[in-house]
């Protein structure tokens, strides 16, 4: 080989590596970057802000990083289990610890008579590890405890995390206790915790007293009641807007009990529209739904299916209209809706 | 070949490589600039305090395309959209119900064993957590009692145990022609490991229906997802 064309080779392998080499890196990077993150966008509601206690945040969040799973969920399974750790006692079944495990699923279901072993057993990492236990060292002190709280918060979401096939935080919940309450109970405090959680599926259906969330899949408020803008004209919002992404065809629920009043198509730019009668002189509309909503005098519960999500009528994206009317004067629903997205 | 011919070949590789990678990057970011502009589109012009609306008679779809735009506004008086009541049909159409395609006995049998089926399912009890579904497993049928778990169940520290309060079985919105099917809304009290009562609760469970030999049984269900 001519020593002209070694040393093009040469020139060419060193301009054209450094060149490659970056643009691998930068193409992985914005391949992680904009790959769609199952959590993202989620953040801490107001409700979650007042409830959960502060001391645990930093453990769940170290947890959820550690194992890919959101750390609200942790939150929202600590609550369910022993109220953040209000009550520690020994389940009748035989779960210990701040998360509720059963022994056999920390310590190894192959360990011989795992539901009897011995403390120091079951928090031994080096057997948990050889029984194939989902027990964890979180805080690293050398013991894989249940009762000590990093070590519980990190041993779920171990467990959730291997048991959360394609992301369904569903079945992972559903594999911790194989309970439908249990799901539902998780997944309304995950849900009411988290703040822009958009669920895949329906969402679950969240009833407090005699009231119900209206949009099950998500609380994403877009357009509050009161003055806005928009096009440059200043008008009168007479309701909020609730979307999330993902909406068309999700269920609208009714707000309270009630009689349906109104059900079909709007011209005044409401689209499809319900409206529901109320005790105490109160009206509420759902509004643009996807199709005719539920029939005219049917008597609705709180939490009811009422019709689908849609853009019928004035609007120009899928969301859910919504109104309060008192004395047929519309006021802001925001009050009447705080137990879900605070005042 | 030449190593003259490699060395060209090899920048034409490169450079290749460099498209593809720019294409990539390019299409991602085109895909995120979408749906950022799809959610900010939810933001709506609708329901303003405006005089304005879409003339819509007679012209709306039976369903929504969820990319409707109104073309044709025009002034409107304003009475009509404050009370958009006013608009009210005698006889606006009406949902079908179960009685438009199933017979009567039908519906009377299925939703018996409905409200059987809950008021045996609902109950819970920790310290025998399984009991609950052994009671109604005579209300299920063959398929569903094969795939409802039984092992892997407990209480936890907040909710021990479920008493049944009260409960109505309602005809769902979106029924369907070929399977019966029932909500079922149910009120209880939840007891904590102590036995305090630390909630009332109401669930809402949907169900299907399929008739057998044996009479009506429910075939699947699930708890508080508006179905």
């Amino acid at each position: 080989m001519k020593k002209w064309m070694i040393a093009i080779l040469i020139a060419l392998v060193i301009v054209s590596a450094p060149v490659t080499i970056i643009a691998i890196g930068v193409f992985a990077t914005m391949n992680a970057l904009l790959t769609e993150d199952p959590y993202a966008g989620f953040s801490l509601s107001e409700l979650g802000e007042n409830e959960i206690p502060s001391e645990f945040i930093k453990i769940y969040q170290e947890a959820g990083e550690k194992y890919g799973v959101n750390w609200i969920l942790l939150a929202a399974i600590h609550k369910v289990e022993t109220n953040f750790s209000r009550n520690l006692t020994v389940s009748s079944a035989g779960a210990i610890g701040h998360t509720q495990f059963m022994k056999c699923t920390w310590v190894g279901w192959s360990y011989p008579s795992c539901s009897s072993a011995p403390k120091a057993v079951y928090t031994n990492p080096e057997i948990i590890k050889q029984y194939g236990g989902y027990g964890v060292d979180g805080n690293n002190n050398g013991k894989a405890d249940p009762y000590e709280i990093e070590d519980s918060i990190h041993a779920t979401a171990k467990y959730l995390s291997a048991n959360m096939g394609g992301g369904d935080i569903r079945q992972a919940v559903f594999a911790y206790n194989h309970a439908d309450w249990y799901v539902s109970e998780v997944m309304k405090y995950f849900e009411l915790y988290s703040g822009g959680y958009v669920a895949v599926d329906g969402g679950t259906i969240d009833i407090r007293g005699d009231k119900a969330w209206i949009v099950p899949h998500t609380k994403k408020v877009t357009s509050e009641f009161g003055m806005r803008t928009l096009g440059g004209k200043t008008k009168m919002h007479k309701g909020i807007d609730i979307a999330g992404g993902n909406d068309l065809g999700k269920p609208v629920v009714a707000f309270m009990d009630g009689k349906v009043i109104y059900s079909q198509y709007n011209n005044g730019g409401y689209g499809y529209l319900v409206i529901i009668q109320h005790e105490n002189n109160m009206k509420t509309y759902y509004a643009h739904l996807q199709k005719q909503g539920i029939s005219k005098g049917t008597k609705v519960r709180a939490g009811q299916v009422i019709g689908y999500m849609g853009s019928t009528g004035r609007s120009t994206g899928v969301h859910l209209h919504f109104e309060i009317r008192i004395n047929d004067q519309p006021v802001n629903p925001r009050p009447y809706l705080k137990e879900w997205i605070g005042e | 070949m030449s190593i003259k011919q490699l060395v060209i070949n090899g920048m034409v590789g490169l450079s290749a490589m460099l498209l593809i990678i720019a294409f990539f990057v390019g299409n991602k970011q085109s895909e995120k600039a979408k749906s950022h502009t799809e959610v900010n589109q939810e933001q709506t012009e609708d329901l303003q305090d405006d005089h304005s609306y879409s003339d819509n008679h007679g012209s709306h779809d039976s369903t929504d395309s969820s990319t409707t735009t109104d073309e044709h506004e025009h002034v409107h008086e304003e009475y009509e959209y404050e009370n958009p009541e006013v608009d009210q049909e005698e006889n606006p159409p009406k949902q079908k119900t179960l009685a438009d395609y199933f017979p009567k006995e039908d519906l009377e049998a299925s939703k018996k064993v409905a409200e059987s089926f809950i008021k045996n399912y609902y109950p819970f009890d920790g310290d025998n957590p399984v009991q609950h579904i052994e009671n109604s497993k005579q209300y299920m049928s063959d398929e569903l009692a094969k795939k409802i778990p039984t092992t892997n169940i407990r209480s936890t520290q907040t909710i021990h145990k479920k008493k049944l309060v009260s409960l109505e079985v309602y005809e769902p919105y979106n029924i369907s022609d070929e399977v019966i099917t029932w909500n079922v809304r149910v009120k209880g009290k939840v007891f904590d490991r102590s036995g305090k009562q630390t909630q009332e609760e109401t669930y809402d469970y949907a169900l299907e229906m399929v008739k057998t030999e044996n009479g009506f049984k429910v075939d699947n269900f699930t708890l508080n997802t508006g179905h």
